[in-house]
């Protein structure tokens, strides 16, 4: 079998999905670029440093559009690729084929959404099952996950990682030294490097009262919270000039902290297709000036729903499994291909109760002739029939089902 | 109802898409209750399926139940018996049942709902054994939409006919004399204001003492509350409401001019930080992974609890 990176990626931009066994060689590929890469990895700049995305893809398709694509710009991602948008897979698959075809343009850090246990919870697990009809995808990039790098160098100034300081990290030699390839632990320096916030009155006022503080119980229940002095600290113990990370919304996009000493980049715009809010990627220049380029979402035109592509996909007869199960795709111009009976979708309740539940259901699927598919009863059918884009459990729903209190 | 193929976008207008409210909400409750959020062994028979909402969902539909429970709890009382309670846009509420298995239940639970919801709830009931012997004595009225109990009256109406409605309260037993909790658990914000704003005064015109508790969305204005109106929008789902008591303060004042002669108002977000107590909100936090503590302020900071209380003896703060 040839292995034709470019054209891999070409699909790739047009969000299509490789099939399974190209995942698993991907996956096999690059793990072995990143186990030859440290825990903490230097980049020289510049750069462009991409925030949370959370499986939003054509936004990260507007981040490639207005940062630049692909290897014409330096990236460096900092985790949380999964979960919670409609494309997770896309997105993830993406990442980690320009991080093999250009492994020194692209260095991807692990955030705390790169874990088995979160994306169970959190959509990445569902949305595998969905769209491959089994949980190996979801196995061979959680397996990659273990493989990703903890944190980032900048020009030994600017420290880069997903979430923020651990109190048994003094120093980035300290870092150097874990044992990374594993899950995410629930407590320790890992799990804190992508847990942790920095202390943002008023975001965590109610927990700790100042910013002064040192490390203190972090709202999350994993990881720390922490203030001024334990960054002003950590960045003069290691000679750096400035921390930037990701992991928490920022309405604006970005934020700005402790006089300039930590700042959060955030990149998924109307976070969960709810939040309203902006996103940024910060672009580093050759001499380290720092500058958020902020944007929004993507515009609609260049969006397409789950729902659209489901009866288009399922009337081509495209997937084996007969349509996108768990997705009320609408009818596609009197073909009766894409319409699933209300019976047949998804049930979110299986998600915990393992993939082979799941695929035994999907197999019972019967489709009736005509019927429509729940439309706007979000406690009877599979969600509601306008935005009938649902992803699944835990992670997302189709639209405005399940997505506010009514 | 039928669903036939009309369109290809087919999707329920007007009074049908505010009566779909009714099954999110129920399918988010179960949800909740299936994780272990809070107890309610009666939800199930009002969702067909199980579906399994996001964490921050979860918190969100455990804490509107845990400031209703908590407001309706004070207004009970130690003397549930010589109360009553009427439950507007009440849906797959299973508020009645809950207390009842509790012997905390007022002297009567009135339920208003559209017909379209009364009549299946009334069936749900019926089929479901433990329900319905909990009702003890009742007959099914107005052909299948209604079910009058002793203690229990499911009632068909309008809310936008409201002196009809009151009416028939008092028809069926309604005592004025009696303090009263009426609740609108997301339900008055889809009636014009004028509406919502008679309903308020009549309420307070009609019973010397009581409670009126109401749980809605609030601000609208910000990138988060415009991008939630879009989207309901979408669904062809409109909040006349919000923009007429868009914030806590309007929301006590509502209450004020209508007749009401206290007034409180609370967000969610400030009632799971300030009135869940700590092993509780530890508890919970620990029934799922919970990673989105900035959207749960958001998305908690966009609805509140506001109540109003009237005559004397009555203890809701």
């Amino acid at each position: 079998m040839t292995w034709d990176l470019d054209a891999i990626i070409s699909r790739l931009y047009t969000k299509q999905l490789l099939p399974e066994h190209t995942v698993r060689e991907l996956c096999e590929k690059v793990k072995e670029v990143l186990v030859r890469e440290g825990n903490v990895r230097n980049v020289s700049p510049p750069c462009t440093l991409v925030g949370d995305v959370h499986g939003q893809f054509y936004d990260v398709l507007e981040i490639f559009r207005i940062g630049g694509y692909c290897p014409d710009t330096n990236y460096v991602f900092l985790g949380d690729y999964v979960d919670r948008g409609y494309y997770s897979v896309e997105t993830i698959t993406l990442l980690a084929c320009l991080k093999l075809r250009y492994p020194d343009r692209v260095t991807l850090v692990r955030g705390n959404h790169e874990s088995r246990a979160v994306t169970q919870t959190y959509g990445f697990y569902t949305e595998c099952i969905r769209k491959y009809g089994n949980a190996n995808v979801w196995s061979y990039f959680t397996d990659l996950f273990d493989y990703l790098v903890l944190s980032v160098v900048i020009q030994d100034s600017i420290f880069c990682v997903h979430g923020g300081l651990s109190p048994s990290l003094h120093t980035i030699d300290q870092i150097k030294v874990i044992d990374r390839f594993r899950e995410i632990p629930h407590e320790g320096p890992m799990a804190d490097l992508v847990w942790s916030d920095p202390v943002s009155a008023p975001t965590f006022s109610s927990v700790s009262g100042d910013d002064k503080g040192d490390f203190a119980i972090s709202p999350r229940g994993a990881g720390y919270i922490f203030g001024r002095e334990v960054t002003k600290k950590f960045l003069e113990v290691n000679g750096l000039g400035h921390i930037c990370r990701a992991h928490q919304l920022c309405m604006e996009g970005y934020q700005i902290l402790y006089d300039d000493m930590l700042s959060t980049v955030w990149s998924a715009p109307n976070y969960c297709y709810r939040a309203g809010n902006m996103a940024s990627v910060l672009e580093i220049g050759p001499g380290l000036e720092r500058y958020f380029n902020v944007f929004g979402p993507c515009p609609d035109q260049y969006r397409e729903t789950p729902a659209k592509e489901t009866a288009t996909a399922a009337a081509a007869g495209a997937m084996g499994t007969g349509g996108m199960g768990g997705v009320a795709g609408r009818e596609k111009g009197g073909s009766l291909a894409g319409v699933l009976s209300r019976d047949a979708v998804w049930e979110d309740g299986d998600v915990g109760m393992g993939s082979q539940a799941a695929v035994e259901r999907r197999r019972k699927m019967t489709r009736r002739v005509g019927g429509m598919v729940g439309n706007g009863n979000g406690g009877e059918g599979s969600g509601d029939g306008v935005d009938a884009d649902r992803v699944g459990a835990g992670g997302q729903d189709s639209g405005v089902v399940g997505r506010y209190f009514l | 109802m039928n669903r036939f193929l009309k369109s290809q976008s087919y999707q329920p207008l007007g009074d049908d898409a505010v009566r779909s409210t009714n099954d999110d909400a129920a399918v988010s409750r179960l949800s909740a209750v299936t994780l272990g959020y809070m107890a309610d062994p009666y939800i199930k028979a009002f969702v067909r399926r199980l579906q399994r909402r996001p964490p921050i969902i979860n918190r969100g539909t455990y804490t509107r139940s845990a400031a209703i429970d908590c407001i309706t709890a004070q207004f009970l009382g130690d003397d549930p018996s010589s109360k009553q309670i009427v439950s507007l846009g009440a849906g797959s509420d299973t508020r009645h049942f809950l207390l009842k298995s509790r012997g905390a239940q007022p002297k009567r639970y009135f339920e208003i709902d559209f017909p379209e919801i009364t009549s299946r709830k009334a069936q749900a009931i019926k089929k479901n054994k433990e329900l319905t012997a909990m009702l003890g004595d009742h007959s099914i009225a107005g052909g299948g939409t209604e079910l009058h109990a002793q203690d229990y009256f499911l009632l068909a109406g309008d809310l936008r006919q409201f002196d009809a409605l009151t009416q028939r309260l008092e028809s069926l037993g309604f005592d004025k004399s009696l303090p009263t909790l009426f609740l609108s658990e997301c339900v008055l914000i889809y009636l014009s204001p004028p509406d919502a704003d008679s309903i308020v005064k009549q309420a307070a015109n009609l019973v010397s003492s009581g409670v009126f508790l109401t749980y809605e969305q609030i601000l609208p204005d910000d990138a988060f509350g415009s991008m939630m109106l879009q989207n309901l929008k979408s669904r062809n789902i409109e909040l006349p409401g919000i923009h007429a008591y868009p914030t806590l303060e309007s929301q006590r004042e509502r209450y004020l001019k209508a007749g009401w002669d206290q007034a409180f108002a609370m967000d969610l977000n400030e009632f799971w930080e300030g009135k869940v107590e700590e092993s509780e909100k530890a508890r919970v936090s620990k029934l799922e992974i919970f990673d989105e503590v900035e959207e749960w302020r958001l998305l908690s900071g966009h609805y509140c609890v506001s109540w109003a209380v009237k005559g004397n003896g009555l203890s809701v703060v």
